[in-house]
């Protein structure tokens, strides 16, 4: 049985097709290039914008910190001073007590005088009728007690006299206690030493309200001012995500590039394939003929503007012009 | 509140875009290709606004453009977030009908930017 002779081998044919696969596999090359180019940019754009997270997250904590110490600070130094008004406010109510003290008791001793006055009245009520009784006595006398008629008459009017001034007395005694105590009951008294110290308590007291407001102001204007840098850093935060979400869009552009790079790789294992099947004789040149232009067809694939800026790179074609990104019809 | 839909198939850009606008306070609906998005809106759905792909399997961003006018979507804006930039398909997608055309990748504030022209008061 006679062997079946080979198919000739188009050599010039086969040539050909071995060195569009070559300029195929140094495109192919470039655009699997161009692909870890696009990610290692969007890789660093990712790491950049990830950093400027970092650095605001930094600042947000240390604003956060700084906050923190302001209030602490403004509580304590509020705390402070407070305790210093309650102690002066406790030593205020300390002196007016003692004041209200001695003042009643003098209130006391002066409405004691009371029963003096008492006794003054009853002498000269008792001399009274004793004046009464030495006037009937003169005048039984007759000329001769005619002088002691004046004495008496002379002593019941002293004894009128010395009522008088008695009641006057109880009058006055009523009048002066009346008015301490309406006065001390009022909260209106005033006093000597006492009134300086109360005013002087008075003054710390007020002090030290006003260093305490002074201390909630900057407090107040402090957590304002953290509280501002806060939100601001927030919003920096915001667009930073912002930024890294929209850098996820490079694996949509990496991916599509690849996947044409994959389909390329399988039309060049087909054509080579082919290539070889023909030199080892099982493949007529007809075989040869009916290949694509892959080259062309990687070129149709293409879906972006740096996909066939790396083509015309490579084959030293044309290279289109840059397209506006954004156009609104 | 404002409702975009994208569609795209890729699920990372879906999720990317997704974000961006959720973030600015906008309601998103998501379809991974053309179809799936031409069903929702005959089902009823009224975005008033669409973001679609060109580059998708079942049905491409342009003949989706295309049917989803007919479908009802006629005043709807449609941009075309896509990485093809061939002068040609831009004009392929303006005569079936889209609002514009951004090519990936998209700046997020720049993408704002044009929602905001398309739809006041987004």
């Amino acid at each position: 049985m006679a062997e079946q002779s080979p198919a000739p081998v188009d050599a010039e044919r086969s040539a050909e097709v071995l060195g569009r696969s070559q300029e195929l596999i140094g495109i192919l090359s470039d655009q699997l290039g161009d692909v870890v180019s696009v990610t290692e940019e969007a890789a660093f754009g990712v790491m950049s914008e990830v950093q400027q997270v970092d650095g605001e997250v930094e600042a947000l904590s240390s604003l956060a910190q700084d906050l923190v110490r302001l209030s602490a600070d403004g509580a304590s130094q509020v705390a402070d001073r407070t305790r210093a008004s309650a102690a002066d406010v406790a030593e205020l109510v300390q002196i007016v007590t003692d004041r209200d003290s001695a003042v009643m008791d003098l209130v006391g001793e002066v409405r004691a005088l009371d029963h003096e006055v008492d006794a003054i009245a009853a002498v000269a009520h008792a001399t009274t009728i004793l004046a009464l009784n030495a006037k009937i006595e003169a005048v039984r006398a007759g000329d001769a007690g005619e002088g002691f008629s004046v004495v008496a008459d002379e002593v019941r009017e002293l004894s009128r006299q010395s009522a008088q001034a008695a009641e006057s007395i109880r009058a006055g005694i009523t009048r002066v206690t009346s008015l301490m105590e309406a006065r001390i009951g009022s909260g209106t008294g005033t006093g000597g030493a006492g009134s300086a110290q109360i005013s002087a308590k008075l003054e710390s007291i007020a002090a030290a309200q006003q260093e305490a407001a002074a201390v909630l102001s900057t407090s107040v204007e402090g957590t304002r001012d953290a509280a501002g840098r806060i939100a601001g850093s927030i919003e920096a935060l915001g667009l930073r995500t912002t930024a890294v979400l929209g850098q996820a869009q490079f694996q949509d552009m990496t991916r599509q590039a690849v996947e044409g790079v994959v389909a390329s790789l399988g039309a060049l294992a087909g054509q080579l394939a082919t290539v070889a099947e023909h030199l080892r004789g099982s493949a007529d040149a007809a075989a040869l003929a009916q290949l694509d232009d892959a080259v062309g067809a990687l070129r149709s694939s293409y879906v972006s503007q740096r996909q066939r800026a790396v083509h015309a790179q490579r084959t030293g074609g044309r290279v289109e012009a840059v397209t506006a990104a954004i156009e609104l019809f | 509140m404002t409702t975009v839909m994208l569609v795209d198939d890729s699920p990372t850009m879906l999720m990317s875009i997704k974000s961006v606008l959720t973030k600015a306070g906008i309601s998103v609906e998501t379809a991974g290709d053309g179809q799936e998005a031409l069903d929702r809106i005959r089902g009823g759905l009224k975005p008033n606004l669409v973001i679609s792909d060109v580059n998708m399997p079942r049905l491409d961003g342009i003949s989706f453009v295309r049917e989803a006018r007919r479908a009802g979507l006629r005043f709807t804006p449609i941009l075309m977030l896509t990485t093809e930039s061939e002068q040609s398909k831009r004009d392929e997608a303006k005569a079936a009908g889209a609002t514009g055309w951004l090519v990936k990748p998209v700046q997020p504030e720049a993408l704002m930017t044009v929602i905001r022209q398309v739809v006041p008061g987004a």
